[in-house]
């Protein structure tokens, strides 16, 4: 992650990760990162959901049994929360979307490396989604859809998510898409 | 990789039609792929085994030692096995990019062509797995309307399930082969 955007109209400046190149004719208008907020509520709800599996195991135990539920509960309720919350730090920051005048790219680098790349003209609906703690926090997932995603399966693909202001973020692609239709459509 | 090499027969170019560049499969990601298939095989099957011979047999411990023993030896043909055929496999890979689109082919046993139009590409995904990446290798998928996104699994280090071919399998320089194809499919004349 150490190359910047190049040109001083940048809205945005987090670098751009040296695993994307940029064409020559190529401008970056964004670049955005993931709020760790979306994947701390995500985390959150998971280790919750966690905990009531062991409260209700815990109350069908037999009691000569209930001797594991203090190891486990040190591993679920400590360990568990110290590992999700570090590497989720970690894995937020291998997010980066950039938006240029040609195309989206979506990139993440976390053990592996995932890069999509989409192009405004492809582009055939814009969906944004915004869970209630997202829409306390502003941020939320901005899904530029293309002919090539079979939906509902598509949602499941790598999108813009967790990003701060994702009715923004729809707005400006969506004017980018717009330039880039011929006219009339 | 942009070496000129000989087309296969059951590749026909067209008559305006320039050859850019011709990549291969990497041979080391088909030891991954056997090393995958074996840790999975053996996480699944071994325990169970061992519980089962416990039970059975008194002297377990000598029947669970001649069963290592056994594992170990089918393992390491398997291996060899499959690194023999896995090279006549990895071999029979070729895409081919040229300036109107992009021909993926595959030769081994069975044979199977995809040609891609530039036009027709909506999305380009790439996908390194952790060892992919230390190795600079990756696979790229050009999705079209008629190729969808079910290949494309938003986590790169599960294995995928595709019998025809659908993507640039294990080529190297993964992120340089994506930006030519996005100059190609944005920029060609």
């Amino acid at each position: 992650m150490d190359k910047q955007p190049p040109n001083e109209s940048t809205e945005f400046y987090l670098p751009v990760p040296r695993e994307v190149s940029i064409a020559p004719n190529e401008k970056i208008l964004m670049v955005l990162g993931r709020s760790y907020i979306s994947f701390v509520t995500l985390a959150t709800v998971g280790l919750i959901v966690l905990g009531g599996i062991i409260a209700t195991a815990n109350s069908y135990m037999p009691s000569e049994n209930k001797w594991i539920m203090l190891p486990l509960s040190v591993f679920c309720f400590l360990i568990l929360p110290a590992l999700l919350y570090g590497l989720g730090y970690i894995y937020v920051k291998g997010h980066r979307y950039i938006i240029t005048n040609e195309r989206i790219i979506m990139f993440r680098k976390f053990i592996g490396i995932l890069l999509r790349t989409v192009t405004h003209d492809k582009i055939t609906d814009l969906i944004v989604n915004q869970g209630p703690i997202g829409r306390l926090c502003n941020y939320g997932r901005v899904s530029p859809i293309t002919a090539g995603m079979i939906m509902p399966m598509g949602a499941a693909i790598f999108s813009i998510s967790g990003v701060r202001n994702p009715y923004e973020v729809r707005d400006s692609i969506a004017k980018l898409v717009k330039a880039m239709q011929p006219e009339g459509q | 990789m942009t070496a000129r090499e000989t087309i296969p027969p059951q590749v026909s170019l067209l008559r305006d039609e320039k050859i850019i560049m011709m990549l291969r499969r990497r041979y080391v990601s088909i030891f991954m792929s056997i090393l995958s298939s074996v840790a999975a095989a053996f996480s699944a099957g071994l325990g169970s085994t061992i519980a089962n011979i416990a039970q059975r047999y008194p002297n377990y411990v000598e029947s669970i030692v001649s069963f290592l023993y056994l594992i170990i030896i089918a393992v390491a043909g398997f291996f060899v096995f499959m690194a023999l055929v896995g090279y006549f496999y990895v071999q029979g890979h070729l895409y081919i990019l040229t300036n109107r689109r992009i021909i993926l082919f595959r030769k081994f046993i069975t044979i199977s062509v995809r040609e891609i139009a530039y036009s027709e590409i909506t999305d380009i995904i790439v996908n390194q797995g952790p060892i992919a990446r230390i190795l600079n290798y990756g696979s790229i998928t050009p999705l079209s309307p008629g190729v969808r996104g079910a290949y494309a699994l938003p986590y790169p280090y599960m294995r995928r399930f595709s019998y025809t071919r659908v993507e640039l399998k294990d080529v190297s320089q993964p992120s340089m082969i994506m930006n030519e194809l996005f100059r190609l499919t944005r920029f060609r004349k």
